[in-house]
């Protein structure tokens, strides 16, 4: 009889330890991903990166940019993704969040303009003028 | 009973060290993604290219270069805005441009200077430290339509240090 609850208490012990690793794990795995596809981080990457994309066009440009997690993450905070890009004079802001979101400004003297891509929906479309 | 202590120990020294991976890659995680991505030194190469490309028309030097009209009115001419956003303080002071012309073939002081923006941001080149404006230099030549040879040197400076680095 001894025998036998040794033998049943060594294999509820390693499944308790597996069973605490994997959630460890989980975690761990959790937070690094909530750091990297973070909707602030989302936001300050979209703004920098069309920010630089007006600098560097000239008049006449269209430029398609794909934002598939961007518009992803807007969905996820309910927040229309048909504004989530908007330039105002020479400022760029991003917001996935519906709280103001990310601004960034461009030095470029163009005029350029916004809009959501309705037939992919995957992408915004940058008119520069 | 010895065994069965020893492993006692050895799950809490597991533990112990799964503990210390874990808080080593949150750290590293945090530092890296928590940091802003700095893109000044993009920037300054765009702004760069761009006052190449428009001193620049068809090869040549264009023609209204030497022009008082030309020269205060820089950054018109050329389409640019030094105008950025109202945050951190910020009173459209971020940035600083310079162009210094001088004959290519002499080793002359420059001739004609044109600068826009704020100077004092001058003040932090060559200072070690990511805190710091950005400084990008740049040399070209140039000729005109007569055939003048011209070496122009640029100094662009950008600032905006808050959303660049923390």
């Amino acid at each position: 009889m001894k025998i036998k609850n040794t033998k049943g208490n060594i294999l509820t012990e390693n499944i308790i330890f597996i069973i605490l690793n994997l959630v460890f794990i989980t975690i761990l795995i959790l937070f690094i991903f909530s750091r990297i596809s973070g909707a602030s981080l989302l936001e300050e990457k979209y703004s920098k990166q069309i920010s630089l994309m007006v600098d560097a066009s000239e008049p006449g440009m269209t430029i398609y940019l794909n934002m598939e997690d961007a518009l992803k993450t807007a969905k996820k905070n309910n927040v229309p993704v048909e504004g989530i890009v908007k330039i105002k004079g020479n400022l760029v802001t991003v917001d996935l969040r519906g709280k103001g979101g990310y601004s960034y400004s461009f030095f470029n003297g163009v005029k350029a303009t916004a809009n959501f891509d309705t037939e992919k929906k995957d992408a915004y479309f940058f008119f520069i003028r | 009973m010895r065994k069965k202590g020893a492993e006692k120990i050895l799950a809490v020294y597991w533990f112990a060290i799964l503990l210390i991976v874990a808080g080593a890659i949150a750290y590293m995680v945090s530092s890296f993604y928590g940091n802003p991505y700095d893109i000044r030194d993009i920037e300054a190469g765009i702004l760069t290219d761009k006052i190449a490309s428009c001193v620049g028309d068809g090869g040549y030097l264009r023609e209204d270069f030497f022009t008082p009209d030309f020269n205060e009115n820089f950054l018109e001419k050329c389409g640019l805005t030094l105008q950025t956003e109202d945050t951190y303080g910020w009173k459209n002071n971020q940035y600083y441009l310079k162009l210094s012309v001088r004959n290519f073939n002499s080793f002359d002081d420059p001739f004609l200077e044109i600068s826009e923006g704020t100077s004092s941001l001058g003040d932090f080149c060559g200072l070690e430290g990511a805190t710091n404006p950005y400084c990008l230099k740049r040399s070209f030549y140039v000729i005109d339509k007569q055939q003048n040879q011209y070496q122009i040197d640029t100094l662009v400076i950008v600032r905006k240090t808050e959303k660049n680095v923390q």
